[in-house]
């Protein structure tokens, strides 16, 4: 269902699937980009359905019942794992 | 008595209440609905941002309610509205918080109250959106989560003003017994580092001290001992393992999590809301361009074509109230004849020659609070992000240009909610460019003289080259002042909302009474002012009265400046044309009225009889026209501007407000070329007073509002004469030369000086401190 790339279990949020659930492993970035990212309920641990994608490199996400459009940067911070892995 | 003060009755002593939430959770509605429309709006004492207050009454008492912007943490980062929001609540000034949150999402708005629940000040969680949450398979248990949080929680839909009193009556109940609720708990490690943080910044057993140094654990704020702060964090991070700021954040995240699992009630099902169906379509990669111009071109039909029912009853109305009436009263006193002409020709005259844009104003006003508040606007913004980006320019700068095109003062303010400094500061710099309303009735008044065929290509031509100036102005700054990257895009799509006639009404209103009362007191002033220079002359005996405008100090002045002007392509013998581009830097508005005011006096026209009887039947005929114009408005939708009708000179003339004989004036005092030289320079000369104060307000800095002011005359000056020159070349070939090749010199010069500038201040050159690599 999922492409990945990378031989880590691991993978970017970018190379997700449209309409996949997954895992939040880890972030990427500073502490201002994480604590920016836990501010709109994005921190390891969180589980979210990528919805919808604009082109290849931008998404909007679902967390709980809310939505998030995501730019190309952030999409990159974002390591997810398949949510019956995790 | 001196009791009395000590210990304030309940009915005299008034209780501030704040209102507080994450973004789109419905604080405005909310406070609306407390307050209905008696509320203020005002600016923070010496701050940046606007804060909403009003009143309302719980028994005798008189409850102020304090809305403030949307904020997602108490910790550091975001935007400048974010960080007022922190700052009032930190700051102790309310008695009770009311925390709203959007029931359809308590997972991520629980963060926020989480933090809410540490100051130690009684709370009110209010459920907003009950409704929206029920549709998708929620609901939330009140009194459950009463019982796990330990403070008063209740559910409303505040669209729908459904809870208002349940809400009133909590607010009277949590005055009366103020309950508190309960605060997450830290790890034991924590809790010691926290104790040891107090005592070394001084602070005793008070919770203000625990908050800063919770705050200060977690980097959020500064102490002067940064060493006791980094030996607290150390400590922490030795005993456990983990970092503070993870622990700390962990404890609020787990806090949050109890409160959920305790009150929601999730059917568990997944439904595709039509929300959901919406975005599939608005956001589609093919599709999601043409819809948002679809929706920019509505914007404009919406705006002109709505706003043309209007426009001729609000010019009746207002020459029958404005110009007649007071002309009819004071001739039926027999005041003097001045008296009659400054008051009801000049002033009123001037009145009437800009009220009748409120229509197109309020109509943009209002199709532009349907775009935010039906939630199209965080979508527009998202479709939008990546052409941006490529640009070189922040995700989030569309809404502002947008915004723009009504008026820049929004526009400007709007910037506020870019997180980024200098994101922040690259979008407010362009806004200046961005052709507002005001701008419109002079390109109208041009457009029926000398472009009546092509008015639309024209006036099109001219909001474009607003916004590649705008652009390239951004692009200017961010490759040499404000180096650094744009912020990481991250933007809250909150649900599709069909908005309520009432909170459009009361939003439109808000944004339209300040628009009006801007309007009124600038050109009242500023008509005053131009009356009374052009009426007196100085002379080596003194100040004299003089009936020739030409010979006035307003036209010794005008003519004096006016060779500066004359590479643009304005004679000498023009001077109201400099002097409308004097008082058009007040507000852009009045630039037809000068000029109006100054060709008027030149022709020096005898006083009108104005008669009471006429009154009655003007304003019937006011009325009458918008039925009239409301037919008429289906043929608006192909031609916005309403250019069809413009090829006849009445229309025209009554759209710009400007008088047959001063559109003829028009015709006489410029060439074709003049004419559109002067156009460019109108429309990106200089922000007007208003703009230039919430440039000041909004970036803080005198420097860069002169900044924007001096780039905007340099660009104005250098496009409209490099204009002009070109297309006159073979008028004055030599001249042109000259003044073409000194503009390009003068515009390198400047960027090149922008350029050295640029590498040689540190703080713009800095890597920004958010971007992730």
């Amino acid at each position: 269902m999922m492409h990945i790339n990378t031989q880590s279990d691991h993978f970017e949020l970018s190379q997700v699937e449209e309409g996949s659930t997954v895992r939040v492993a880890s972030l990427a970035g500073s502490q201002g980009i994480k604590r920016r990212l836990a501010s709109f309920g994005v921190r390891t641990g969180t589980t979210l359905r990528l919805v919808q994608r604009l082109g290849s490199r931008r998404a909007v996400l679902e967390i709980g019942f809310g939505r998030v459009a995501l730019g190309a940067e952030l999409m990159q911070a974002i390591r997810v794992l398949p949510e019956d892995e995790a | 008595m001196k009791e009395a003060q000590l210990q304030p009755s309940p009915t005299v002593a008034r209780t501030t209440v704040a209102l507080i939430g994450n973004p789109n959770s419905g604080k405005s509605t909310v406070f609306n609905l407390l307050t209905g429309t008696h509320q203020t709006v005002g600016n923070w004492p010496g701050v940046t941002v606007e804060r909403k207050s009003g009143l309302f009454a719980v028994d005798e008492a008189s409850v102020e309610v304090v809305d403030l912007p949307g904020v997602y943490s108490l910790g550091g980062g975001g935007a400048l509205d974010e960080k007022i929001a922190r700052d009032y609540v930190l700051s102790d000034e309310a008695d009770l918080i009311v925390n709203i949150v959007d029931s359809n999402n308590l997972e991520r708005q629980f963060g926020l109250t989480a933090e809410l629940c540490e100051l130690g000040k009684p709370v009110i969680i209010l459920l907003n959106m009950a409704d929206e949450a029920e549709k998708r398979g929620r609901s939330v248990d009140t009194e459950a989560l009463e019982a796990a949080i330990g403070c008063p929680a209740l559910s409303i839909v505040a669209t729908r003003a459904r809870g208002r009193a349940e809400l009133v009556e909590a607010i009277e109940r949590a005055i009366e017994a103020p309950r508190v609720p309960r605060r997450p708990g830290y790890p034991e490690a924590v809790e010691r580092a926290i104790d040891e943080l107090v005592r070394s910044m001084g602070g005793g057993s008070d919770l203000c001290d625990r908050i800063a140094a919770v705050r200060v654990l977690e980097g959020t704020a500064d102490t002067s001992d940064a060493s006791a702060a980094q030996a607290a964090r150390s400590r922490v991070e030795r005993s456990t393992g983990e970092t503070a700021v993870d622990l700390v954040a962990d404890a609020r995240f787990g806090f949050a999590e109890r409160l959920v699992s305790s009150a929601l009630r999730d059917s568990g099902e997944k439904r595709t809301t039509p929300s959901d169906r919406l975005d599939r379509v608005v956001l589609n990669r093919f599709l999601g361009l043409p819809i948002f111009l679809v929706m920019m071109y509505l914007l404009f039909v919406v705006s002109f074509a709505g706003g043309n029912v209007f426009l001729d009853f609000i010019d009746r109305a207002s020459y029958a109230l404005f110009v007649l009436l007071p002309g009819a009263l004071l001739e039926g006193f027999h005041a003097p004849a001045w008296i009659v002409q400054l008051v009801s020709t000049a002033v009123g005259g001037a009145i009437r020659l800009v009220l009748p844009f409120m229509a197109p104003v309020g109509f943009t006003f209002l199709f532009l609070t349907i775009l935010e508040e039906s939630g199209y606007m965080a979508r527009g913004t998202f479709v939008m992000e990546r052409f941006m980006r490529r640009l070189g320019l922040p995700g989030k700068t569309l809404v502002p240009m947008v915004i723009g095109f009504g008026c820049n003062v929004p526009a400007v303010m709007s910037t506020r909610s870019i997180e980024n400094p200098r994101d922040r500061l690259l979008v407010a710099m362009m806004q200046p460019f961005m052709s507002c309303s005001a701008r419109l009735v002079i390109y109208m008044a041009f457009a029926a003289v000398f472009f009546r065929r092509d008015g639309g290509q024209v006036v099109f031509g001219l909001y474009l080259l607003g916004i590649v100036t705008a652009v390239l102005t951004a692009l200017l700054l961010g490759k040499t002042v404000l180096k650094g990257h744009p912020q990481p895009f991250i933007l809250d799509l909150p649900p599709y909302r069909v908005p309520t006639a009432r909170g459009l009404a009361i939003s439109v209103w808000h944004r339209l009474k300040i628009y009006i009362w801007r309007v009124g007191r600038v050109i009242a002033t500023a008509t005053v002012c131009i009356y009374l220079l052009s009426s007196f002359a100085v002379s080596s005996n003194g100040i004299r009265v003089t009936s020739d405008p030409g010979k006035s100090i307003l036209g010794t002045a005008g003519r004096a400046i006016t060779p500066l002007f004359h590479p643009m392509g304005i004679r000498e013998d023009n001077w109201p044309a400099t002097l409308g581009l004097l008082t058009g830097a007040v507000a852009k508005e009045i630039v037809i009225g000068t000029l109006n005011g100054a060709y008027s006096r030149e022709r020096a026209t005898a006083l009108p009889d104005y008669r009471l009887t006429e009154l009655g039947p003007e304003l019937r005929g006011a009325v009458a026209t918008i039925p009239e114009n409301a037919a008429l408005l289906v043929g608006h939708v192909a031609d916005p501007l309403g250019f069809g009708s413009m090829r006849s000179d009445r229309s025209a003339a009554a759209y710009s407000g400007a008088s047959q004989a001063t559109l003829r004036e028009l015709g006489a005092n410029f060439t074709l070329a003049g004419a559109l030289a002067y156009l460019i320079f109108v429309l990106l000369y200089i922000p007007c007073v208003s703009t230039m104060g919430a440039i000041r307000r909004e970036t803080g800095s005198w420097r860069w509002t002169l900044y924007a002011i001096a780039w905007g005359v340099a660009v104005a000056y250098g496009l409209a004469t490099l204009f002009y020159q070109t297309v006159t070349f073979g008028e004055h070939p030599a001249g042109s030369v000259v003044w073409i090749s000194g503009v390009v010199v003068a515009m390198a010069l400047i960027v090149r000086g922008m350029a050295l500038y640029g590498r040689r201040t540190t703080t713009g050159g800095s890597p920004d401190p958010e971007s992730i690599r």
